[in-house]
């Protein structure tokens, strides 16, 4: 059983991987920095780990989807990201794939019960 | 406490590029900072660092650059011929050391501490052969790799793969070279250069006297060899090349086997200039034989000469059935 608990963890892991990059997106209409997206999505129920977000923003930030600002306006200098344009298209049309591949899935899975069913 | 954070911004951006280093570390400060409750305490400092884990992954992660010196699409032609160099140069300067060693024999060397001392100089020869070759493969190959060779899908090239690239299934396949024979012409080809580049003296007549002392006389006439040299290690290392080529292909195709003929009929034209010229030859040599045998100067220079045309006819041919012939195992 353990092994068993073992592997699903690691595959859930790896699905949640795939949508990564379009979870951040969606939190970045507005500026955002390191940390407060990391609560944001804690409160979210989506959690990412910090060492797995802190460079992946950067990387989005190379990739030209997001654009970034120091705020040293406030007792702390922050670094913000928010979608630059390109980001904004991006993301609407990577929400588009998820929507329809979610529901390719869904048929799938659908289909499958009713199968069970029918034994 | 501050010091914790700062070993820790120090740990991740040493492994990153310069023009990135210093604002991947002060926004990493305020990241953990952020994360920090108010008045945090060393335990606070430690549970956070813990959070974000090692900093040499952590770089990673941020660090778009190669992190490797010769990636998965060289790795496996790499251990093949880092294997098969370092073998095969290790073989042969053994080799070497042992003739040399055995043709230099005399009295004294019988002594035990002498046979010690020359088995020791064979192993740190062959220790030193290795290294070098193994240095000088990884250099290659580290090289082939920063400029993009194996990026391809295929190694060594940057076609994409197409069902046409499949090889042929090993049944009765003429066009399947060989490994083994490739290791073993390779090791024919350094030794014999080997052998003409540092001992060509060893290619002689050897002639025991009445006081049963061995006479040498060499074939060649060592100083008017030495002038061939260059061009003889040039053939060696383009002769190498080729069958580093062939153990890499495993398949005869239209470019190798044209290299293969160039080769052919060059090693032959070389052959003719080195045969035509006199003064190559070690007169003593045909005295000596002369001598030993009883006969006529003339008469050993007549068959000398027959012996010579033979040997000629004969290498010719066969460097030129060998050069065409490759040709028709391209075929399908």
């Amino acid at each position: 059983m353990n092994s068993i608990g073992k592997l699903l963890d690691s595959l859930t892991i790896e699905l949640k991987r795939g949508v990564l990059v379009l979870v951040v997106l969606s939190q970045l209409h507005k500026p955002e920095y390191g940390y407060s997206l990391v609560q944001k999505l804690e409160e979210k129920k989506m959690p990412i780990e910090a060492s797995t977000l802190y460079p992946l923003l950067r990387r989005l930030e190379k990739q030209k989807l997001l654009i970034s600002k120091w705020d040293t306006g406030e007792s702390r200098p922050r670094k913000f990201y928010q979608l630059s344009a390109e980001g904004e298209e991006v993301y609407k049309l990577l929400k588009n794939e998820w929507k329809s591949l979610g529901k390719q899935i869904e048929n799938l899975l659908e289909e499958d019960e009713c199968n069970d069913e029918s034994y | 406490m501050m010091n914790l954070i700062d070993r820790y911004i120090f740990a991740v951006t040493e492994h990153l590029p310069e023009d990135m280093r210093e604002d991947v570390g002060r926004e990493l400060r305020t990241n953990i900072e952020d994360m920090l409750p108010q008045n945090p305490e060393k335990g606070d400092v430690y549970r956070v660092l813990e959070e974000l884990g090692n900093p040499w992954k952590l770089a990673s992660e941020y660090n778009p650059k190669k992190r490797y010196l010769i990636g998965p699409g060289l790795y496996d032609n790499y251990l093949s011929v880092l294997k098969l160099v370092t073998g095969v140069v290790t073989a042969v300067l053994v080799a070497i050391t042992l003739i040399s060693w055995i043709f230099n024999l005399s009295v004294d060397t019988y002594l035990f501490e002498n046979i010690i001392e020359s088995f020791v100089e064979v192993l740190v020869i062959a220790i030193q052969g290795a290294i070098q070759a193994a240095l000088w493969v990884t250099l290659v190959f580290a090289v082939l790799e920063r400029t993009g060779v194996g990026e391809g899908v295929i190694p060594f090239s940057k076609k994409n793969w197409s069902p046409d690239d499949l090889p042929v299934l090993p049944i009765n396949d003429k066009r399947k070279i060989s490994r083994g024979e490739t290791v073993f012409s390779m090791f024919g080809t350094v030794l014999f250069t080997a052998l003409l580049y540092f001992r060509p003296q060893l290619l002689a007549l050897y002639i025991k006297d009445e006081f049963a002392n061995i006479n040498i006389t060499p074939l060649f006439d060592t100083e008017r060899l030495q002038s061939y040299i260059p061009i003889i290690i040039l053939f060696a290392v383009i002769q190498l090349g080729i069958f580093i080529w062939k153990y890499i292909a495993r398949r005869w195709n239209i470019s190798l086997a044209v290299a293969n003929l160039i080769y052919n009929l060059s090693l032959c034209i070389l052959l003719l200039i080195m045969i035509n010229d006199n003064s190559l030859f070690n007169g003593q040599f045909f005295i000596e034989i002369s001598n030993y045998t009883k006969m006529a100067f003339s008469e050993i220079m007549a068959i000398w000469e027959r012996v010579i045309v033979v040997f000629t006819v004969v290498f010719i041919a066969i460097n030129i059935w060998d050069g065409i012939s490759k040709f028709s195992y391209c075929k399908e």
